[in-house]
């Protein structure tokens, strides 16, 4: 504050000291003139005693430092009067800058929350995720997440491990909530003892599930999360205590769970016991996420191998019933391979952020050198007026400073826009970034990134302004007063620079391009992929869960659900419906186990698990998925219990070699179980992703009779996606047709998930659409800075050879050879650029072979294509100025100066 | 200045005047003429004596000029300007503070008067130049022996 009131204070400080200098000399002249010299004898001898006025005022003035500080403030004022001269180029400049700058700090801002942020939970590093390997077990456990846990498994691991605080396993799901308004899906997340005390979260109302409601015949209990108790309940402290119908249950709710809290990565509206019933648990089925919290200092090898310890102790304490096998699960071969819980958050999602970081990181190094060409060019038209204060004796670093001071400047004033830019960039982000992109929601610019701001602003404008600064100050010594506009071409080491420069940008740029052609490759594969559904915007997909305890009868829901799919298909506008265990894309795996085809041995023993989907007629006629051979269920052979099965294609080549030859044909699940007859072949389906190859696909019928139930008994899947198609799909009014047709046949059962099939098959192209449309706008960008670069470049080097070029005219040169001496010049750069980008591509672009489909890192077409577009660009760019350049007025040119 | 004013010679009471002598027939003032004779002052030195001479009686700028030659005779040369550079900075310290008053010969002049915490600086530099000298005398006479 003193500072402060110190620094306003300067100008009364400043006359008081002349004053009183003033007033010294004075009084000094009086006594002198008393001894008897003259008036002006005695002020000349007063100022040789007194010393040099002015150089003492000077210094006197340093003490409260403010000239240094005016200096710059000097500076200042210069710097921004002649960038107001030239609009222009300072729009330009802050242009390029703020969106250069500004898609930066978006990206890191989302890189920071999701990659660099700790996960919410205390002392989140000793959290981890307790994933299987089971190479042995087919799709049940997939790369990115492993096998599952069982139930049976946790208790063991949980009862005998050494390594672990605690640990806990769950899943999510979703619930009906009846009771309160109307029939309501909540998203639920089902939570074994344990699971809240590793994530180590309080509750702010209630208490954690206690042992006791962890038992499945203990009293029942739920907990809320925040978003709900204050959607549901208004925020009401008085609900713990209250009842909730879940599932047809009724529930006391126990606890709310405070703001911002998530399962790992899930939102849940409702957090249910999972009530481990240790009597009747079996070895299967493998159902559930696992965390653990370490014990301090354990490592995670050594959890891996406490954990490799228990795996035949579990074998050896559970069964899946009699007759089956306990040590059937060692052909899993199941190890435990652990990760810390935050890997298991980011996911696949890391390598999409660090590309988008690094394009856009690369757009602002090509933005930089844009600038620092600019700067440079501009430098050197000031170049007489600094060989001219250096004549003066300015010293070389009070130059240096103010060019410096100037580039900062800049930074700093596009790093203010840029804050501008990336708020908008985080929204735009935030609704086309994709779904799995974690916590996103949650992504704002807060200090970090505005930190983040600062230090990028100020980086790049030393950046940019330290090209100009250490080429002024080498060529300094060059430097005469006048020269520069006499010699015909500017120093020739200067051009030399600019165009390092250029090419450095162009080879960014290569690489961009590249990239970006590479997802549209990728883009188009995509496209181009048969999903084995039709017309996606037509069909209309919805899910509805009719819980045990709402209908215990199997059979009876079975006909419930019947019976809404009857009802919708009567909707007009509806020109098929059925419903499956899971639509293709969604999500949902119902089950994978072993299917064995009769007449055929297998290695080991143990077919190889298959994906079941068990789905309703006319589920494959609403998709619009082909039967390649005989026919489908219908209603009649599932209530007669007929033993029938459909398969695959892409199954039936493998099984039987064609599909014609896979009708009539036998499978069954387990040796006791009774044969099932394949009636039907049908269509391959790219079940979990457009980029994923088509699974083999055994299709059940939506009810059956359940195998290895002691008695004849129907069984089918409590939840299940209703796919209806119709041109109204989508429309809100047809929605809620919809939801007539399913309250009309039972009110208590909510609606949930209702989107079409082209929103479900878009979330599955969200990450590569997701990362083209970052790395298209990237490689636009790239592309036209390039552009813009050797445009400066060439029309500087025209304008700067002006004199040369009449002189050539002068001396007979053809215009068409002067033209093409520039455009070539361009060319060259160009080619010199575009070498260096293809090796620096050719090595980058391995990196990111795992977000490639269908091309390949090498791709030729793009490698030919990307350069060739490159030359194109840099014909146009340098044609313009060349042109001018062959226009030159020889006689006007020589005259002119 | 009045004429036949005593130095006030309180603070180097105590100390060696002969060594004072000596230090100061080794010393300069910064910005005095250079001669090969004189030595800088240690730092703090003049800003000690203007504080020393304002504290007896507040002075404007030329009366400190005179009264600082006047008491030092020969032994010091101090340049009148190089004054100015030494007050600013006890200006900014807060030492000194200024007010308007009236020279010897009636004149308004800007006068230098030691503030509050001037006076608690000067004892303090007081004492511990004191023990410096008494030090430094204590080893100068029995180094040698």
């Amino acid at each position: 504050m003193s500072w402060l009131r110190q620094l306003f204070s300067r100008r009364r400080r400043y006359e008081e000291l002349s004053a009183s200098i003033r007033e010294h000399l004075d009084e000094k002249a009086a006594d002198l003139m008393d001894g008897g010299m003259t008036r002006e004898q005695a002020e000349q001898a007063a100022r040789r005693q007194f010393g040099n006025v002015t150089l003492i005022e000077q210094r006197s003035r340093e003490v409260w430092l403010w000239p240094w500080l005016e200096s710059i403030l000097t500076d200042l004022r210069l710097i921004l009067r002649r960038l107001g001269k030239s609009p222009g180029f300072a729009a330009t400049i802050l242009l390029t800058l703020a969106i250069g700058i500004g898609a930066n700090v978006a990206v890191f801002s989302v890189v920071n929350r999701v990659l660099l942020e700790p996960l919410p939970y205390p002392h989140s590093n000793q959290l981890v995720a307790l994933r299987l390997d089971a190479p042995g077990a087919g799709g049940l456990a997939d790369i990115s997440n492993g096998l599952q846990l069982s139930p049976s498994m946790y208790l063991t691991f949980s009862g005998h491990n050494r390594s672990f605080q605690s640990m806990g396993i769950w899943n999510k799901g979703t619930a009906n909530e009846t009771g309160i308004a109307r029939p309501e899906q909540v998203r639920s997340a089902n939570v074994s003892d344990g699971v809240l005390r590793t994530l180590d979260v309080m509750p702010i109302l209630g208490h954690w599930f206690s042992p006791a409601e962890q038992d499945p015949r203990g009293p029942k209990a739920v907990m809320l999360s925040y978003g709900y108790w204050q959607r549901r309940f208004g925020g009401r402290r008085d609900v713990i205590g209250r009842i909730l119908h879940v599932d047809s249950q009724a529930r006391e709710i126990v606890g709310v769970m405070p703001r911002g809290f998530r399962m790992v990565d899930q939102d849940f509206d409702v957090l249910i016991p999972m009530a481990v019933d240790r009597v009747h648990e079996k070895l299967a089925p493998f159902c559930c996420d696992a965390i653990g919290r370490l014990k301090p200092g354990v490592s995670l090898a050594q959890a891996d191998a406490d954990i490799a310890r228990l795996i035949p102790v579990w074998m050896d304490s559970w069964t899946n019933g009699p007759g089956t096998d306990p040590q059937y699960y060692k052909i899993w071969r199941i190890t435990p391979d652990f990760r810390p819980l935050k890997q298991r958050v980011i996911g696949n999602v890391s390598s999409i952020l660090w590309v988008v970081m690094a394009t856009v990181g690369l757009v602002l190094l090509i933005a930089c050198t844009n600038i620092a060409n600019l700067l440079l060019v501009r430098a050197e038209s000031r170049q007489h007026e600094l060989s001219i204060r250096t004549a003066l004796g300015a010293g070389r670093r009070r130059i240096a400073r103010e060019l410096l001071l100037e580039s900062v400047v800049l930074g700093l004033a596009g790093g203010v826009l840029a804050v501008g830019v990336a708020g908008a960039g985080l929204r735009l982000l935030a609704d086309a970034g994709p779904s799995n992109l974690p916590r996103l929601s949650e992504i704002a610019l807060d200090a970090r990134s505005l930190g983040f701001t600062l230090l990028l602003s100020v980086l790049s404008g030393l950046l940019f302004g330290c090209i100009p600064v250490w080429r002024y100050t080498r060529a300094r010594a060059s430097l005469t007063m006048g020269g520069t506009s006499r010699t015909a071409t500017g120093g020739r080491s200067h051009r030399r620079f600019r165009n390092a420069l250029v090419i450095a940008q162009t080879a960014m740029a290569l690489v961009l391009l590249v990239s970006a052609l590479l997802m549209i490759r990728t883009f188009a594969a995509l496209r181009d992929v048969q999903p084995g559904f039709y017309d996606p915007a037509q069909i209309q997909t919805m899910r509805i869960t009719i819980p045990a305890s709402l209908i215990p009868n199997p059979e009876q829901a079975g006909r419930t659900k019947n019976e809404i799919a009857h009802r919708i298909a009567a909707i007009p506008g509806v020109t098929a419906a059925g419903f499956g265990a899971a639509a293709p894309m969604d999500g949902i795996d119902p089950n994978w186990d072993l299917i064995y085809v009769e007449g055929k041995n297998y290695d080991g023993g143990q077919p190889p698990l298959r994906f079941f989907n068990y789905i309703s007629p006319g589920y494959l006629h609403a998709m619009g998925t082909r039967l390649v051979a005989g026919r489908a269920f219908t209603w009649t052979d599932i209530y007669g219990g007929r033993q029938m099965v459909l398969v695959s294609e892409n199954f039936a080549r493998d099984t039987w070699g064609s599909a014609a030859a896979a009708i009539g044909k036998r499978v069954r699940t387990f040796h006791t179980a009774p044969w099932q007859q394949v009636i039907g072949v049908v269509e391959n389906v790219r079940q979990h992703g457009l980029d994923e190859a088509a699974p083999a696909i055994i299709y059940w019928p939506a009810l059956l009779e359940d195998p290895s139930a002691p008695k004849p008994a129907f069984w089918g899947p409590n939840s299940v996606t209703f796919v209806i198609r119709s041109s109204r799909a989508g429309h809100q009014e047809f929605i809620s047709a919809l939801q007539q047709a399913v309250w009309s046949v039972n009110a208590d059962l909510p609606v949930a998930s209702v989107r079409t099939m082209q929103d479900i098959s878009n979330r599955s192209m969200a990450r590569t659409s997701f990362t083209l449309a970052m790395l298209a706008i990237g490689g636009s960008m790239g592309l036209a800075l390039s552009i813009v670069g050797i445009y400066g470049v060439i029309s500087w080097s025209v304008a700067e050879r002006r004199r040369e070029i009449g002189i050539r005219l002068a001396l007979g040169a053809q215009r068409d050879a002067l033209r093409w001496m520039f455009v070539r010049s361009a060319l060259a750069m160009t080619a010199a650029g575009v070498g260096m980008g293809l090796a620096a591509a050719t090595l980058l672009m391995r990196l990111m072979r795992s977000l490639l489909y269908g091309v390949s890192p090498l791709d030729p077409l793009t490698y030919v294509a990307v350069p060739v577009i490159l030359a194109a660009a840099a014909l146009l760019a340098s044609y313009i100025p060349a042109r001018r350049a062959a226009a030159v007025d020889p006689i006007q040119s020589l005259r002119s100066e | 200045m009045p004429p036949g004013q005593p130095w006030p010679l309180t603070f180097f009471e105590g100390t060696n005047i002969l060594f004072l002598t000596y230090l100061f027939k080794t010393t300069t003032v910064p910005f005095m003429k250079k001669k090969s004779q004189y030595r800088d002052l240690f730092p703090g030195a003049l800003e000690l004596m203007i504080l020393k001479s304002l504290s007896w009686r507040p002075m404007h700028g030329y009366a400190l000029a005179q009264r600082l030659k006047d008491i030092s005779e020969d032994y010091l040369q101090i340049e009148e300007g190089s004054l100015y550079p030494a007050l600013q900075r006890m200006l900014k310290a807060g030492w000194l503070e200024t007010e308007m008053g009236l020279s010897a010969r009636n004149r308004p002049v800007r006068i230098y008067k030691v503030t509050q915490a001037g006076k608690k600086h000067l004892e303090q530099e007081i004492a511990s130049v004191e023990k410096m000298f008494a030090g430094i005398t204590r080893v100068l006479a029995l180094a040698g022996r």
